[in-house]
Parts: structure tokens; sequence; C-alpha cells
């Protein structure tokens, strides 16, 4: 049988309104080993606070607090 | 009347004292303009996620400013990019007045409510 557990949003979760790009340990929950974004899907996230995400992550990888691509991450 | 802020990376070699002088010369430019700096301090000295000027660290100056006239953006790119000691920046628009670096209160660790289903 298929587990059906719905997921929720982490943000929703823990009160969370405002993302900021700074924040690298929170954004890092979002991202895998490659550095690319996990999709809605597998996170469970809202599309309102993923739409943020989305633009904090990108903002965080402007100015070299994320990586782009992280291929020879160990 | 618009706020900003803005996040710069410099030369990580440099030591406390030649940031300080870094700050006092982006802050001087701004106020000889006549714009106002809400907020400039020295940030962290970070890892770098990728290397930029094949630096693999960066000090991170967090500025926060309000200027008069959104021309004035422009000018302070112009600047920044002809600054010799400025990596990367970033600028970013706020919606409102930026809050007081003291706010940022220890975040609540919230009780995990369970519930039975």
């Amino acid at each position: 049988m298929l587990s059906s557990r719905k997921k929720s949003c982490y943000f929703k979760r823990n009160n969370i309104h405002e993302i900021d790009y700074k924040d690298t340990k929170l954004l890092n929950k979002f991202i895998n080993d490659q550095g690319k974004i996990t999709p809605r899907r597998v996170t469970g996230t809202s599309s309102k606070m993923h739409r943020k995400l989305v633009t904090a992550i990108k903002r965080a990888r402007n100015i070299a607090l994320l990586p782009f691509a992280a291929i020879d991450r160990d | 009347m618009n706020y900003y802020e803005i996040l710069y990376v410099v030369n990580p070699n440099h030591s406390t004292d030649q940031i300080s002088e870094i700050i006092g010369e982006v802050s001087k430019h701004i106020e000889s303009k006549k714009h106002a700096v809400v907020d400039h301090n020295f940030w962290e000295k970070k890892q770098l996620a990728y290397p930029v000027n094949k630096h693999k660290y960066g000090n991170y100056i967090l500025l926060n400013t309000e200027f008069k006239n959104s021309d004035f953006v422009n000018e302070f790119k112009v600047f920044l990019n002809l600054h010799k000691e400025v990596l990367k920046y970033i600028i970013i628009k706020l919606d409102g007045k930026p809050e007081a670096p003291a706010e940022e209160a220890p975040v609540e660790v919230e009780e995990k409510k369970e519930e039975e289903n």
C-alpha cells in the first residue's frame, strides 16, 4: 500500500511569512546536493511561499551565498 | 523616498581596519549626495559558494539606505562597479522601513503540536 501522508507547508507550520535571502540555513533545506531547488511536489510548500522561496534562493545565488551548481561537493 | 538593502562582498584578505575604511568610504559617497545611511555594518566573513575573482572567501557588508530618488540606484551601481575592493553586490528595494538589526530576536522554539488523528 502506498502511504498517503499529506505533506504540509514548512513555512505555515513554523509561522514564517517572509523569507530572507541571507538565511542560508533555512534555504539549504530546500535545495538538493546539486544546488537545485526542490520541487513543490516533494517539499509540500504552499504555492505562495514557494514563489517567495524561489526569489530568495535566486538572490542568495547571485551574491554567492548559495551555489548555482555544486558538482564537486563531497 | 525608497529604502534599499545592499549586500556587498569585499576582498577577504582585508583586516577589520581596512574594512571599516571601505565602509566609511561608501557611507561618505552616499551622504555626499544627501541620501541617508540607515545602517551600515560588517556582516560576516563567509566561504563563497563559488569562486569570485579567484577568491574562496569574502567579507560581507550589509548596508541599509534611504535614497531620495530612484535615479541614484544606477549611479550607486556605477560607483560599486568601479570600486576596486567590491567583488559582488546585490541591491534590493524594500517595501518599508528596514527593521533595526537588534530586533532580530532569537527564533522562538515553537512547541510541536502533535495532532492525534
